[in-house]
């Protein structure tokens, strides 16, 4: 077996069939900005942590810009622009949980994972759950009142 | 932010994987499961491997969790997601539940491995601590067989574990779960890694310990038992001021302490010590409760 | 007016549909990548490019010698007014880990990333200074030749310090301090660089201030303004470090000039840790002169800012005109004599960072409250309530040379007192079990609304439809402009909130301004906007009969009307902010219990973005407080210069702030607004600091730098035992 430099990946993005040949050390997230024109989906940091980048990879939030293109090939993808505009969003809309945006889709991402596996969680829970989801303008009250508002809500 | 080119493969099997790593004369080759400890290094170059083999698509065969009350098997591609959520895992393994919580975050787990755990000989990762305080055997495969290996012999040193290059890290093992497990944590504020994380594992029998495991992390260059903490509480009453003099010896066994500009050594080391004390506290009291 | 509505500008940002730098995309575009020193500070021995200039996609690789045609970076200089070049050439100096040297262009991000490494650079290492004090001190390495690395030493006096201190019941005096620091905002920054037809330049740029870059640009490259666009996009937050215009991103378009492509550069997470400007950094050494019954009457000392490795336009005043006249804050403190040296290192340079030199001024004269109270046994509360300007006595001429508008300190400090008295008392709980409890506060000014040349404008259109369009020079990237500004115009128009829209950032479609900065945007966007608003309401009562401002649109074919700001000077927004927190002996963490925020920023607009504001600027002084630090070993490299070094805090890092709001308005602009977005910077981080001292009082600690860490915490617990 010998390896190659470029792949042919296949994924489902937002419930629409995608195929590009791509170099293998495409990040999935420079995949999802730049061959597919998903901006949405953002970089903030290159150790991991910012979460800027968070995608729902078969039914799970993940960073992407940790993950390959070629490791997603088969999977599919759920970016900010795949969903509707939901109880979530308007929780942040309704709770100023958002300033210059660049951490919101991300932040978003995490958001409904957190409550689909915690759907009532306490304060302490939310701002665990938000490990993974850094902000520098917010100070994450109004994130962690958004998150409460929409579990009230019954967002999951 | 951009890796270095490399050579991608996509493993089929664990004969092809193995069969790769054993033909491969290239040692330039690194095995990718979760992605979570490799990625971001390969992102900021300081991993340039020629070669990627991705192994991701054999969690069929690796990715099973399996707890039982004789023990436990992990495949190595088993998510600490998935083992966060296992009902085995959290009934017999409480100590595992408590490092999985505090592991890195919700979206690394989702992708990390516990195989990768290991398979890296991260000083400053969480689970090792309580793995070797489990007694965990790692099982390594290779085209010409397999082998088992007790955790405390395949971490070596920093980034240094027994893993031959033409070997795959295939799973990990426990044996049965004993009695009051605990893991603590004083996290490292900026990467959220352990400055120290202590696993206590304790048995009581007829009122006194008959069995004291305390594993240290993140404090030297590998995780570390504690053994003359450990032997300090054979035989004695798990009382305050026993469990306050056992913390107190856990700088004895401590390899030469990491220090940087999170924490100095001694420090390292003084919060192993506060730390072994809440973890054998909860873990008596978890053991007192007897759900085993 | 005064209504907490949710943003407009937020569905788009929810849905993913942001459009910053990055995102955005020429035809024939090209990718940079810069090569930065590895050295704190050397010589360029040796530079091959030719390497890196054959490999794989590239297009060009530039050095110094292809900017000579570019002028100089306005107000950047080393000492002696020396100006700096563009990237680096062999024999050529480097003065910070981080400093461009080389810019590669490829076809792709990842192939000009390869190329980079194949540039060759050898540097012949300088000894390297990173502190302040050591930089200023005689036979310390020096960057710019001449005789030293002070770039400016000045002295502000007024009033009779040396009497205050010779009558002076006590003098309490400290050295502290405000640790260097890093922005951090989300989005790091980038420039998309296009040469246009006609020789012009279209530039799209991650900035807080796009019309001042479009002159500066206009200067560097000298062409007419009319032929050079700057766009701000959608820019992920600022926080002062998007200010200024940066040698990187003035060599990403030269070289789209050389190459005649569109060139973009986006900055990496660990790059920006070196290559953007960092903020505070200065240490002070300060005494204060008290009575007997706990009045300050002079503040006398040094400060030294460290100013990195050559100082940037605005550095020289974050400490001139910011730190040192505000030094009195609240207070009547009638006399001041104090020495500000700033000082060059071979460090990253210092920008401007929310505050800039007004958390550090706050900070200094807050922990010389404390120690005064704890000289003279008052309580903190009562010393500062001795001490402040009286209600009545405004406006206020400092001794400093400052006019504040307005203030009522009393005011809330009152609205803070309840809960400070709540805190205390659970301190004498927590104590008597002997629990390590502290409550501290802090009193403020904030001033804001700076005016740093010509005025910012607006302009406001009625379409016939009755439809506003209202374009304003100041530049939001986060604060929410769109819907203050949209508010204020439809307030003042008299229209429907939902038939206006607010635009900026643009050149081409904002009349000019200053942008975004300084907690100025509602005091003299807002001024602006309120200026235009009331022409194009007086343009409309030329119609015969009095109507609705849309019909009058209509019949006239539409109005416009584009009008400057007119205040009569910077506001001072004041505040008071009290936190209680509890210290784990045995570990040394600060855990911050209940922190009470009670601002004052005049006339509000929309509460819930100035409560937006506080929270966020709360987290960065909390992140000052405990965690955050750039640090350097001593040969000047960054240790700091990753997320996971640098800890900016997350949500289980950053407490709950309960915010209380009065309105004293300000007579120094007719809509009676201040600036505030800085308050939580400015406020929260002493408070933090003076509670943890108090939670060491069993112990002794009189005083504990920034940022309190366990280790640090516990080691002064444990050398006050040992001692």
């Amino acid at each position: 077996m010998t390896g190659e430099r470029d792949v042919t990946v296949s994924m489902t993005v937002n419930g629409v069939s995608r195929q590009r040949s791509v170099a293998a050390r495409t990040l999935l997230v420079h995949f999802l900005r730049e061959e597919l024109g998903l901006t949405g989906t953002h970089v903030g940091c290159d150790t991991t942590q910012c979460g800027a980048c968070t995608v729902d990879m078969d039914g799970v939030a993940v960073k992407s810009c940790t993950v390959l293109a070629a490791q997603a090939s088969g999977s599919a993808v759920t970016t900010i622009e795949g969903l509707s505009f939901g109880v979530i969003q308007r929780a942040f809309r309704a709770e100023h949980g958002l300033q210059c945006g660049f951490c919101t889709p991300g932040m978003v991402m995490a958001v409904r994972q957190l409550l689909a596996d915690n759907p009532s969680p306490t304060e302490p829970e939310v701002r665990e759950g938000l490990a993974g989801n850094l902000c520098r303008c917010t100070g994450y009250q109004n994130i962690v009142a958004a998150v409460l508002a929409a579990a009230a809500s019954g967002a999951s | 932010m951009y890796p270095a080119s490399f050579s991608y493969l996509r493993a089929a099997s664990v004969a092809e994987a193995l069969d790769v790593l054993s033909s491969s004369s290239d040692d330039d080759i690194k095995v990718l499961a979760g992605g979570q400890s490799l990625l971001p290094m390969m992102k900021l170059r300081l991993a340039t491997p020629g070669v990627l083999l991705d192994i991701g698509g054999l969690r069929p065969s690796l990715g099973a969790v399996s707890v039982s009350a004789g023990g436990a098997e992990f495949g190595a591609l088993a998510t600490y997601r998935s083992l966060l959520s296992d009902p085995g895992v959290a009934l017999r393994y409480p100590a595992m539940t408590d490092a999985l919580r505090v592991l890195a975050d919700p979206q690394v787990r989702a992708r990390g491995t516990i195989g990768g755990a290991v398979a890296h000989g991260d000083p400053a990762a969480d689970l090792p601590a309580v793995l070797l305080a489990l007694d965990a055997s790692v099982v390594l495969a290779r085209s010409r067989g397999s082998r088992t290996v007790a955790l405390d012999d395949f971490l070596l040193g920093a980034f240094e574990t027994d893993l031959a290059e033409d070997e795959l890290v295939t799973g990990l093992s426990l044996g049965p779960a004993l009695a009051g497990q605990a893991y603590e944590k004083f996290e490292q504020p900026a990467s959220h890694l352990p400055l120290a994380g202590v696993c206590a594992v304790v048995s009581l029998a007829d009122g006194v310990v008959s069995r004291a495991r305390i594993a240290v992390t993140g404090v030297a260059g590998r995780a570390f038992r504690a053994l003359a903490a450990e032997a300090s509480l054979t035989g004695q009453e798990p009382a305050s001021a026993v469990l306050a003099a056992a913390a107190a010896l856990i700088g004895e066994d401590a390899p030469r302490p990491l220090a940087d500009i999170h924490a100095s050594g001694p420090f390292r080391v003084h919060l192993a010590s506060v730390l072994s004390e809440r973890a054998l506290r909860r873990a008596v009291s978890r053991a007192s409760v007897g759900s085993q | 007016m005064g209504v907490a509505l949710p943003r407009v500008e937020d569905a788009a940002l929810l849905a993913g549909r942001g459009r910053y730098v990055d995102d955005v995309a020429e035809p024939g575009m090209l990718h940079a990548f810069v090569v930065r020193s590895p050295v704190a500070h050397g010589t360029v021995a040796g530079l091959d490019v030719s390497v890196a200039r054959a490999a794989p996609g590239v297009a060009g690789v530039f050095t110094a010698d292809d900017m000579r045609d570019v002028g100089a970076l306005p107000g950047v200089r080393g000492v002696d007014g020396l100006e700096l070049p563009l990237l680096r050439v062999a024999g050529d100096k480097v003065r910070w880990a981080g400093e461009p040297v080389v810019l590669v262009v490829a076809d792709t991000a990842a192939s000009a990333a390869d190329a980079a490494e194949l540039v060759e650079v050898d540097y012949e290492t300088l000894p390297a200074v990173t502190s302040a004090e050591a930089a200023a001190a005689s036979g310390a390495p020096v960057l710019h030749g001449g005789s030293g690395n002070v770039c400016f030493r000045e002295r502000l006096t007024s009033g009779d310090a040396a009497g205050a201190f010779a009558a002076a019941a006590h003098r309490v005096r400290q050295r502290m301090v405000s640790q260097r620091v890093a922005p951090v905002a989300l989005e790091p920054r980038g420039v998309l660089a296009r040469v246009t037809g006609g020789g012009g330049l279209d530039v799209r740029i991650s900035t807080q201030r796009p019309h001042d870059v479009r002159r500066w640009l206009s200067r560097m490259f000298g062409l007419p303004e009319a032929l050079i666009r700057v766009v701000a996009g959608d820019v992920g937050g600022g926080f002062g470090a998007k200010g200024p215009l940066y040698p990187d991103q003035v060599a990403v378009i030269a070289a789209a000039r050389l190459l005649g492509r569109p060139v973009k550069w986006i900055e990496e997470r660990s790059e920006s840790f070196l290559a953007t400007t960092h903020g505070r950094d200065q240490t002070a050494d300060l005494e204060a002169a008290v009575t007997a019954d706990g009045r300050i009457t002079a503040i006398r000392g040094i400060v030294h800012a460290g100013l990195g490795a050559y100082l940037t336009p605005n550095a020289a005043s974050i400490v001139l005109r910011r730190l040192a006249p505000l030094l009195g804050q609240c207070y009547a403190i009638e006399a001041i004599d104090v020495e500000l040296v700033g000082v060059l290192t071979n460090a990253t340079p210092v920008g401007p960072y929310r505050g800039a030199g007004r958390p550090e001024a706050a900070y200094f004269t807050e922990r010389l409250a404390d120690l005064a109270a704890l000289e003279t046994g008052l309580d903190p509360a009562e010393l500062r309530r001795r001490n402040f300007i009286a209600p009545d006595a405004f406006p206020y001429q400092t001794p400093t040379g400052l006019t504040y508008d307005s203030g009522d300190y009393r005011a809330t400090l009152d609205t803070a007192m309840s809960g400070y008295r709540e805190m205390r008392r659970w301190q004498a709980v927590a104590r008597s079990s002997g629990r390590l409890a502290g409550v501290g506060m802090c009193c403020f000014v904030e001033p804001g609304g700076i005016l740093p040349g010509e005025p910012d404008q607006a302009t406001v259109t009625v379409d016939g439809s009755g439809k506003v369009t209202v374009a304003v020079g100041t530049s939001g990237h986060g604060q929410g402009h769109q819907t203050t500004f949209g508010q204020l115009a439809a307030g003042i128009l008299g229209v429907p909130f939902a038939d206006v829209t607010v635009v900026f950032g643009d050149t081409e479609l904002a009349p000019f301004g200053h942008g975004t900065f300084g907690s100025r945007s509602t005091v003299v966007g807002g001024s602006a906007v309120l200026r235009a608003c009331e022409a194009v309401l007086a343009a409309a009562r030329r119609v015969d009969a009095p109507m609705p401002l849309a019909e009058a649109a209509r019949l006239l074919g539409g109005l416009t009307a584009t009008a400057s700001a007119d205040v009569d000077g910077e506001t001072y927004a004041f505040g008071c902010y009290v936190c209680s927190v509890e210290v784990d002996q045995v570990t040394g963490r600060v855990r911050i219990g209940r922190l009470i925020a009670v601002d004052d920023c005049g006339v509000v607009i929309n509460p819930l973005l100035v409560d937006g504001q506080v929270h966020g600027a709360v987290a960065q002084g909390v992140g000052q407080a405990l965690f955050e630090q750039v640090r350097y070993d001593e040969d000047g490299q960054p240790l700091t210069a990753s997320l996971m070094d640098y800890p900016m805090p997350s949500a289980a890092q950053v407490p709950v702030t309960e915010s209380y709001r009065l309105e004293t308005p300000s007579p120094a602009n007719q809509l009676g607004v201040k600036g505030m977005g800085e308050s939580g910077t400015i406020g929260v981080t002493p408070a933090v600091v003076n509670a943890v001292v108090d939670a060491l009082r069993p112990f002794g600690v009189r005083h504990l730098d920034m940022p309190l860490t366990p280790e640090k915490v516990w080691t002064a617990i444990h050398e006050e035992l040992g001692a």
